[in-house]
């Protein structure tokens, strides 16, 4: 079984469609969490005014600077990166640190979201498309896109894989699960490593700068875990032992 | 009223400028109070404010002599019952009144909105995207340090609505170039 898409589109770009609509889903849902636990509505909007011009300046920035200024475009990466930004900035004006520590695990919630629902804009585009493959569900592109033959619908698998960890996320962060937060951005940071694999522009390299990034982040998020649970358990001891 | 909140044992609740605080008994390890978020006093006395979570559930059971506040008692509430909010301002300080810094953070935020326009039409774009967020802080600064501030309230509104008009002729305009790129290149593949 294959799937057939006509990247000829009539009249609404199928791309911009999707990352106006990842974006709106992901500040509103951003919004919606950080003032239901607690945090100030003035904070939280400041936030969702700030994060879409940090993250699409960074996205831009960042795509144009690894380029060394020949191309144009977004990088989910730099995307990220502004999203954060943007949290620190209204972190080092609040100086709270509860506030601080709700609106960086909501903002790593809401990414898995974001970037899950923008895949499915270059799904339908035809761009960040995956390696030659003849198998099940392998996608043919007819249209604007036509030199790709069949090959391997990643972008329908990066987000699915996404919703999946946001999905998770929502019901840890629901049942108050320590470290939500790291351990989304563990679990997406492995995921979009791996997935890179699968993409056309992976096979003429051994590792991409995306993967290593990932890599970092991986590392970085496993180490702060486990100090994070060895921690939680000193303090448990110290507890049962006041008590 | 005594608290236990987590491992710290009889802490007072009291109102420090109209906000409840816990107070924590002379000889509390200090390393604990500080893991736990509480802030020495120039008095040395450590409290911690509550927030609205928190002291939502204290009330309910404000008829108690002794209460227990930790990670099993909070993870029940759901929603804060109370609209009380936490200070802004931080641990211990009055409220900042409308003070002439407001003005002049103000003041640069304007004049940086302004240059983003004519920087706008050079080869130096990206400088405008850093000036537009450097605008967009600078009253958030304001407008939160100051929050009654005057002039920091009205371009908090002028620059919301801005913004507003600028996302939507953006959008509008990504939208109409795309659909300008696709007719050319449909035509394009019929002349061949």
């Amino acid at each position: 079984m294959s799937i057939h898409i006509c990247t000829d589109y009539s009249f609404f770009p199928p791309y911009a469609l999707m990352i106006i609509l990842s974006c709106a889903a992901g500040l509103a849902l951003q919004y919606f969490l950080n003032v239901k636990r607690g945090v100030q509505p003035m904070i939280a909007g400041f936030i969702t005014l700030l994060s879409p011009f940090m993250s699409f300046f960074f996205a831009f920035l960042l795509t144009y600077a690894a380029s060394g200024g020949t191309k144009n475009g977004l990088s989910s990466m730099g995307g990220l990166f502004g999203m954060y930004l943007s949290v620190v900035t209204l972190a080092l004006i609040r100086r709270d640190r509860r506030t601080t520590s709700i609106t960086f695990e909501n903002c790593t919630i809401v990414l898995p979201l974001i970037y899950s629902i923008s895949k499915l804009g270059c799904f339908f585009a035809g761009c960040c498309h995956g390696i030659p493959y003849h198998g099940p569900c392998c996608v043919e592109y007819s249209g604007k896109v036509t030199e790709t033959g069949c090959i391997f619908p990643v972008q329908l698998a990066e987000t699915v894989v996404f919703f999946v960890i946001f999905a998770v996320g929502i019901a840890m962060l629901m049942k108050k699960c320590r470290n939500t937060s790291v351990y989304t951005l563990t679990a997406c940071s492995a995921a979009k490593g791996l997935l890179d694999f699968l993409r056309e522009s992976h096979m003429d390299k051994v590792i991409s700068l995306n993967q290593i990034l990932c890599i970092i982040v991986v590392i970085i998020g496993i180490v702060y875990a486990a100090a994070s649970e060895r921690k939680y358990h000193h303090t448990a001891e110290v507890t049962a032992s006041c008590a | 009223m005594i608290i236990h909140y987590f491992e710290i044992r009889n802490c007072s609740l009291l109102y420090y400028m109209g906000y409840p605080i816990y107070l924590a008994p002379d000889g509390t390890d200090e390393g604990l109070l500080s893991m736990r978020g509480f802030a020495k006093q120039n008095d040395g006395k450590w409290i911690k404010y509550i927030d609205r979570f928190e002291y939502g559930y204290i009330m309910q059971f404000n008829n108690c002599e002794e209460i227990v506040v930790n990670e099993e008692t909070l993870k029940n509430i759901q929603y804060p019952p109370f609209q009380y909010q936490p200070p802004l301002y931080g641990y211990g300080a009055a409220p900042p009144k409308d003070s002439n810094t407001a003005n002049i953070l103000c003041t640069v935020s304007v004049s940086l909105m302004l240059l983003t326009l004519p920087v706008l039409f050079t080869p130096l774009i990206a400088i405008s995207g850093l000036l537009f967020i450097a605008a967009m802080v600078l009253m958030i600064i304001a407008r939160v340090i100051y929050p009654d501030n005057k002039f920091a309230k009205i371009l908090c509104i002028v620059y919301v609505v801005l913004t507003l008009i600028m996302v939507v002729i953006g959008i509008a305009a990504i939208i109409m170039l795309m659909i300008a790129c696709n007719e050319c290149v449909n035509s394009l593949n019929s002349c061949s």
